[in-house]
């Protein structure tokens, strides 16, 4: 009885581990949005369509955010993503690796001068800004999905 | 109706049920022969007996219970003990053992998968800056943990530092 007990219990455990390696297989997409804010101190508060990052937002200590652009591409590890900012800038993203629950990224501004190397959770979010804009700064917010 | 009827129509019961004994069988016997009441009084009784004797078996052809009892003798025939195993019910206990072992493990299974990604969630906004390089600007990066953000910032201009 125990015996058939312990089979069992080492089935169920090579199906979990089957599961978890699955999961962190490297040919897993990898889905990059980005979000393009202007933060200003002129009057305006958050816009609504910014209400998901409001509380990250909110410790630049700018008064206005004011939605600018949105866009996602989707790549694989080794994949190289280009992002046209609105300050004409261009932001270029290179999936580096997928090492559950992190995705190594390298991120790349050519006129703002900005390079970077950096892991973010799953569905985790980093804020890149700091770049003069009409009147206030360019605030981008990269959010990474496997 | 003789005298001592009386007392060879109490025995007619047991001497129906063949309970007397031989000596006792002979005296109804010889009583019979010669009581014409009593001969009816028998034949009564047959016929009751009878009756009952057919209610009793159709009852015993019916019931479930019969072969039951039969295969339940049987075992205890073949066992030559007073243990009875039930193969059915043996079965049934295994087959609960193993339904139980099977949730149990089931459920310790579904605790490590909440567990990871439990993980997960507390781990959503973390982000490790590696290096970083700012060719035209001073940068700084900043992780909030009220948040779990990290910011990268650039400083263009003096206003720049004063927000941040």
């Amino acid at each position: 009885m125990l015996k058939k007990i312990s089979v069992l219990f080492v089935f169920l455990f090579l199906s979990a581990g089957m599961a978890v390696y699955s999961q962190s297989d490297y040919s897993h997409e990898v889905n990059i949005k980005i979000t393009v804010i202007k933060a200003s101190n002129e009057r305006g508060g958050i816009d609504p369509q910014l209400s998901h990052l409001s509380s990250q937002l909110v410790r630049l200590n700018y008064s206005s955010y004011q939605f600018l652009m949105q866009d996602a591409k989707t790549g694989v590890p080794k994949d190289e993503l280009f992002f046209t900012l609105p300050d004409g800038d261009v932001l270029r993203v290179v999936l580096l690796t997928v090492d559950e629950p992190y995705i190594k990224l390298y991120v790349a501004m050519k006129k703002a001068g900005l390079n970077t190397n950096f892991k973010i959770a799953n569905h985790g979010t980093v804020i890149v800004g700091g770049n003069r804009f009409k009147g206030g700064s360019l605030v981008i917010a990269i959010t990474a999905t496997y | 109706m003789a005298k001592n009827c009386k007392y060879y129509l109490e025995k007619l019961s047991a001497y129906l049920d063949n309970e007397l004994n031989s000596a006792q069988r002979e005296g109804v016997e010889v009583h019979l022969n010669c009581c014409a009441d009593c001969r009816q009084y028998l034949n009564d009784l047959e016929r009751i007996h009878g009756y009952t004797q057919d209610i009793y078996s159709s009852v015993r052809k019916n019931a479930h219970q019969d072969s039951v009892w039969n295969s339940i003798a049987a075992q205890l025939a073949e066992n030559g003990s007073g243990t009875v195993k039930n193969p059915i019910l043996w079965g049934r206990k295994r087959f609960a053992v193993w339904i139980s072992s099977a949730v149990a493990a089931c459920l310790i299974l579904l605790s490590g998968f909440f567990a990871y990604y439990a993980f997960l969630k507390l781990n959503r906004n973390q982000c490790i800056v590696t290096w970083v390089e700012s060719k035209k600007a001073p940068v700084m990066v900043y992780k909030d943990k009220s948040t779990n953000t990290t910011i990268i910032w650039m400083f263009s201009d003096e206003n720049s530092v004063s927000n941040t």
